[in-house]
């Protein structure tokens, strides 16, 4: 696994858990512990966020990048082994 | 409206190519219980909801579901690169070749074209819920196939992920159920349709 891959696997897990939380939110409103909990995963994930996105460029396509960092490879179903 | 984000929900990366499994997995792409008849159902659905916890839980669900399109088409891909003719012809992927090459076509695993009419939007919450509660067991029921046929650990981690976000999104769906039979006249669920009968 590269770095890359390593980093994007932390990011993804904090954002399973923060969308676990979000359809469970949809049928217990406003319940305070996974408010609370959904709250600490976010500040986590910008942390995360900020560093892959300074080292590999956007994840999401309002990030203030140039678009030629955008398109750059890979993209989510490449594997880096094949470049 | 959406946005993307350049990032599978849950990683997929498959070391060895393999095109009788690319075969059976495209099955949840354009499939009768696949992801694609997945998303529509859930995002035509919404409109018709009344209450705005469906209204969410269809619009999230739908938008996840999405995403495991995305998964599986990149599971699809992986499994299908480097392709010789002998490879393609030995393991049965010649039909699905023919016509594709090694794009990504939403069919089933017996190459009938992705139909609306795998998927219902009957603007009844009762009967749509139903219709999803089924819908995520059927989906769940095609992972422990597909998990019966194919041995490659690479293939069966993703497929896993997909198959347990089904067991989520059907305890999401009973949920979002019993929110709506609690808001209906309890002795008789069907004497009111809250998508289009006037109190």
């Amino acid at each position: 696994m590269t770095e890359r891959e390593a980093l994007l696997r932390k990011i993804a897990a904090k954002q399973f858990a923060i969308w676990e939380l979000h359809i469970y939110l949809d049928t217990h409103i406003n319940e305070p512990e996974a408010v609370k909990r959904s709250k600490k995963c976010k500040e986590e994930l910008n942390v995360l966020v900020k560093e892959y996105e300074n080292e590999y460029g956007p994840l999401t396509n309002d990030c203030s990048s140039t678009s030629s960092a955008w398109l750059k490879n890979p993209w989510p179903w490449d594997l880096e082994d094949d470049d | 409206m959406w946005n993307y984000e350049k990032r599978l929900q849950y990683p997929v990366k498959i070391k060895n190519p393999n095109p009788q499994f690319a075969k059976i997995i495209i099955s949840q792409y354009g499939g009768p219980d696949g992801e694609l008849g997945a998303s529509l159902r859930y995002l035509s659905q919404r409109f018709s909801m009344p209450y705005p916890e469906l209204k969410g839980m269809l619009t999230d669900i739908g938008t996840e579901e999405l995403g495991h399109l995305e998964m599986i088409g990149a599971i699809v891909y992986q499994l299908t690169r480097n392709l010789t003719p002998e490879q393609i012809k030995k393991n049965g992927f010649d039909a699905y070749f023919v016509d594709h090459t090694t794009g990504i076509y939403p069919a089933s695993s017996a190459g009938v074209p992705f139909t609306a009419a795998y998927l219902q939007s009957k603007g009844d919450c009762i009967t749509d819920l139903h219709e999803n509660l089924a819908a995520e067991q059927k989906a769940r029921t095609t992972y422990d196939n597909i998990l019966r046929l194919v041995d490659d650990p690479d293939v069966a981690d993703a497929i896993k992920f997909l198959r347990e976000r089904e067991v989520v999104h059907y305890q999401r769906f009973g949920e979002g159920l019993r929110l709506a039979t609690d808001r209906l006249n309890e002795k008789n669920f069907y004497a009111f349709n809250p998508s289009f009968d006037k109190k």
